[in-house]
């Protein structure tokens, strides 16, 4: 009678010791935060089932790139009667070197299988080295092979090895039944960028601006019906983001600046775009969405000559000694046909040719612009302007001083254009323009500008002579 | 005769002393202690039959990352009766390559197999050459073959290669019988740190912080229900471990300290946290568990403008037009925190207008004692811009500059007044000689220009400068 109490209560203990496990179910409802560092913040909405106390939920439908140590899961039913305990994410997976490695010192068969597909020979022995998940070294009897062929039959998989990498919660509830919750977590392989289409008019004088958006999904997973947020500016992230891919853009279609599907506000420090209708994102996918429209921006082109770079920085910048460069000047405000945030990414130029079609002009990338400043794109260089310097004189006054001259020849190539090219002259520490023949303008304490006018088939030649100490 | 033969041997052999072999029975308990510099504090205790006067034990469940010159075992049931004579790691183990070079210059046999499956050749030789576990020159009767195709099949296995590597010790027990040990060891593979979420208010002025404890077992071990203990501070190692660093990114604001969590408490100079439950770390597997939650902490939100930082970027330089986002927390109780804080990555979170929350960027921070100042750079504000140009330079002396500088700072934002700090870096003996604004002098090398903006408002600082050096 005792030893029956006993057992009866022995067996409840062991019945309320083992840990239960909950459900989890299907997404139902997804929302998606992408930014330009190559993030996403992805938020999944599924029910599980959960009974009351302590309960163990297990989640084996993990993204391939999903940061699993970013991932949070709560309970939108119950938030304070849930509470996660401790969060493990497995990822000690089969893998031939792995069981292998469990298997050494214990028994493995061998079959080898002749042409027919049937049963050559069939051997049982004890796996003394394994390398590369073959084993390489096999105990038979007394003897030793090395090698061996064929295919190897493991008897059982051993404990502890997973199938997929599995996200594991040890949740304590206070109710137990049906709960909503919110799983979110960051994962690499989503960003997005920019894309802006220029057409800009036969005179030059204006664009018509078209932005996409080009969203990447390299993540290992899709996101169908997901709600569409983009964050424009430079989150600061420890890891440096991976490299970025870039993606074609359309030769967009013109518009009236208006409803685009995105919402625009400030957020923090940053922009929020916010897509008014779901979306699906495929795996191994890049989306294009229009994000503005604004037809008529004027802008102003120019020329430039800048043979030799800021010495601070040269190799950050491209100089060619005789091609003069074409600058498209944009002020970012609205009394010019603009004033919008614009994230960055890249600007295409396109122009239509004397038959009407639509061709491309060069391109530039532009940084997260806010409204009223300037944007400045280095499309090409001119074909039929050219541009000469040449060092004179270099005349060493002192330990720290010289005097220079220098020759700036600039010619106008074009049959009926009459052009401004401004040369820019970059200068070491102290410096003063002797005598010049072009009025010259001091931009900083390292930068001289000159600029001239050249009719069609014009030359001219800026002199000047400076003195320069350090 | 013949029985007196016999019995004189029985009679001998208690005099010979034998070396008899013990095993080592499964774990009875763990304690875990994780550094943050990718080690772990291993005890592990079993128990173990030992015999009177001298045995040997082995023990080859060994983690792979085990540091075994670090390797401590004694007897918690007789501390003093059990004393370690010698305690050997070995490591010999067997593969292709030792197998061959420990049978050059004897008999090996090597197997070839028909297309059937069935024995095509089969040779016997001396191998003369072996490489890369490969038998490249067998004498086979007279003749060289190079490079044989087939099987190897060697007779026996060399004495002292082992399967897995193997603990052995040599111990001396006064008493005899079932021994309590306790088996200690650091491992590699073990690393733990501090993962924080903030979530920053609608103003920017309060966050509620949560930390969390990542813990990452990489030591190819798994440690059932072990009593975990964490250590936070810069705990030095002399030789020098490549830290595996996992993407450690955070969760989401835990609701609140779940029971049972951690304990914290001084401890030489760290400081030690222990968990009030045992918990199981499994082989290849990133836990997290709540450390600490901190609502309603005041923070204060500074731009800065810094064109010239020689401080830490990854690849590029920092863009000279960008005005940076810090995050200033000051650890202390009237704050809302007051707590030493393990070193780790700090992500900040806000709220958008259909209150979502949304990632606003991360940094890294040091350990932090009580009332210390945490300094995080989240981003680059996107509608703030800032452009610092050196308008002159001239050289008054041989060690002498001057320089005119134009600093101009631009508020994009719609609504928002702002105040930029716009931080100067000098080098030698520096002095203003003209500012159109109030400079504060930081320290030997360093001016602050603080500017307040209001929404779509440019200011242009001009000042001139003069270095002596």
């Amino acid at each position: 009678m005792v030893a029956r109490i006993v057992l009866v209560a022995l067996a409840s203990l062991l019945v309320a010791s083992l840990p239960c496990m909950g459900q989890v179910g299907p997404t139902e409802a997804l929302e998606i935060t992408v930014y330009n560092q190559n993030l996403g913040l992805v938020k999944d909405h599924r029910r599980a089932t959960l009974p009351e106390g302590r309960s163990t939920l297990a989640l084996t439908d993990v993204a391939a790139r999903i940061d699993p140590t970013s991932v949070h899961v709560k309970s939108v039913t119950d938030p304070d009667g849930v509470s996660i305990l401790e969060q493990n994410y497995q990822f000690d997976l089969v893998d031939r070197s792995k069981l292998m490695r469990k298997y050494l010192g214990r028994d493995v068969k061998i079959v080898r299988y002749d042409r027919d597909g049937d049963v050559a020979e069939e051997l049982v022995g004890t796996v003394l080295s394994a390398e590369g998940g073959v084993p390489g070294v096999v105990k038979v009897g007394d003897e030793i092979i090395l090698n061996p062929q064929g295919t190897v039959i493991l008897p059982a998989l051993p404990e502890g090895l997973i199938v997929k990498p599995t996200l594991m919660w040890d949740v304590q509830a206070h109710r137990g039944g049906e709960h909503e919750i919110e799983l979110s977590y960051l994962t690499d392989g989503l960003t997005w960028n920019a894309d802006y289409v220029a057409v800009i008019d036969a005179d030059d004088s204006q664009v018509d601006l078209n932005g996409w958006v080009t969203l990447t999904n390299t993540s290992g997973a899709r996101y169908p019906d997901a709600r569409l947020k983009l964050v424009a500016g430079d989150v600061r992230r420890i890891t440096p983001p991976m490299g970025e891919r870039g993606a074609a853009g359309p030769a967009g279609p013109k518009g009236d600046k208006g409803d685009t599907g995105f919402g625009e506000q400030a957020f923090f420090e940053y922009h929020l775009y916010t897509l008014g209708r779901p979306t699906t994102i495929a795996d191994n996918e890049t989306k294009q969405v229009e994000l503005l429209t604004a037809p008529g921006v004027q802008v102003a082109k120019r020329f430039l000559f800048e043979p030799e770079p800021d010495r601070r920085w040269w190799y950050y910048q491209q100089t060619d000694p005789t091609k003069i460069k074409v600058m498209v000047e944009i002020e970012n405000r609205e009394d010019k046909g603009l004033g919008m945030p614009l994230p960055k990414g890249k600007v295409r130029v396109y122009k239509a040719d004397p038959d009407g079609a639509l061709q491309f002009v060069g391109e530039d990338l532009i940084d997260h612009t806010p409204k009223d400043e300037k944007i400045r794109l280095y499309i090409g260089d001119a074909f039929d302007l050219v541009g000469e310097r040449r060092l004179m004189r270099d005349e060493r006054l002192s330990t720290n001083s010289r005097r220079v001259q220098v020759e700036i020849s600039l010619r106008n190539h074009k049959e009926n254009d009459t052009v401004a090219i401004t040369a820019v002259e970059h200068f070491w520490r102290d410096w003063t323009i002797d005598a010049s023949s072009v009025p010259c303008v001091r931009k900083d304490a390292y930068t001289a500008e000159f600029t001239v006018t050249l009719e069609p088939g014009q030359e001219q030649t800026i002199r000047y002579t400076a003195t320069e100490r350090w | 005769m013949r029985f007196m033969a016999v019995a004189t041997l029985a009679v001998a052999a208690p005099f010979c002393p034998t070396l008899t072999w013990a095993q080592v029975g499964p774990t009875t308990s763990m304690e875990v202690t994780v550094y943050n510099q990718n080690i772990g504090l291993v005890k592990d205790h079993r128990t173990v039959t030992l015999s009177e006067g001298r045995s040997t034990i082995s023990f080859s469940d060994v983690a792979a990352l085990i540091d075994p010159t670090s390797v401590h075992f004694k007897s918690v049931t007789d501390p003093e009766g059990v004393s370690i004579l010698e305690q050997n790691y070995q490591f010999d183990l067997v593969d292709r390559n030792k197998l061959m070079q420990k049978y050059l210059g004897r008999d090996i046999r090597i197997v070839r197999y028909d297309q059937d499956g069935d024995v095509a050749d089969e040779l016997t030789g001396t191998l003369l050459g072996a490489e890369g576990g490969q038998p490249g020159v067998v004498k086979v009767g007279d003749e060289i073959m190079l490079n044989p195709a087939g099987t190897v099949i060697l007779p026996a296995l060399p004495e002292g290669l082992i399967i897995k590597p193997t603990l052995v010790w040599d111990i001396q027990a006064d008493r005899g019988g079932e021994h309590e040990i306790e088996l200690s060891y650091l491992t590699d593979g073990l690393n733990w740190e501090a993962n924080y979420v903030a979530v920053i208010n609608a103003d920017d002025t309060q966050v509620d912080l949560n930390g969390w404890v990542t813990l990452t077992n990489m030591s190819g071990a798994r440690y059932p229900d072990a009593k975990l203990k964490l250590i936070a501070g810069d705990v030095r190692r002399v030789q020098e471990q490549p830290i595996t660093e996992l993407n450690a990114l955070v969760a989401m604001g835990a609701p609140k300290a779940a029971a049972n969590g951690f304990e914290e408490q001084a401890f030489f100079e760290y400081h030690l946290y222990t968990l009030q439950r045992p918990t199981t770390v499994a082989e290849n597997e990133t836990k997290q568990v709540s450390l600490l939650t901190a609502p309603g902490v005041r923070v204060t939100k500074r731009f800065i403008f810094d064109p010239e930082e020689r401080g830490r970027w990854y690849g590029r330089p920092p863009d000279p037009k960008k005005v940076k986002v810090k995050i200033e927390v000051r650890n202390s109780e009237e704050a809302g925190l007051g707590m030493p804080l393990p070193k780790g990555k700090v992500r900040v979170y806000k709220a958008d207008p259909d209150g979502a929350l949304q990632f606003v960027g991360e940094d890294l921070i040091d350990h932090t004692p009580r009332d210390e100042k945490i300094d995080l750079y989240i981003g680059d504000a996107f509608d703030i811009v800032g452009e610092r140009k050196v308008m002159e330079e001239k050289r008054l002396g041989p060690r002498v500059r001057q320089r005119k500088v134009e600093i101009s700072l631009r508020n994009h934002k719609e609504n928002d007044t702002v105040t930029v700090i716009a931080v100067e870096h000098f080098s030698g003996d520096w002095t203003i000689d003209q500012s159109s604004a109030e400079i504060a002098r930081k320290d030997a090398r360093t001016g602050e220009f603080t500017v307040t903006l209001e929404p779509k408002q440019e200011t242009t600082i001009t000042y001139t400068v003069t270095e002596r050096w």
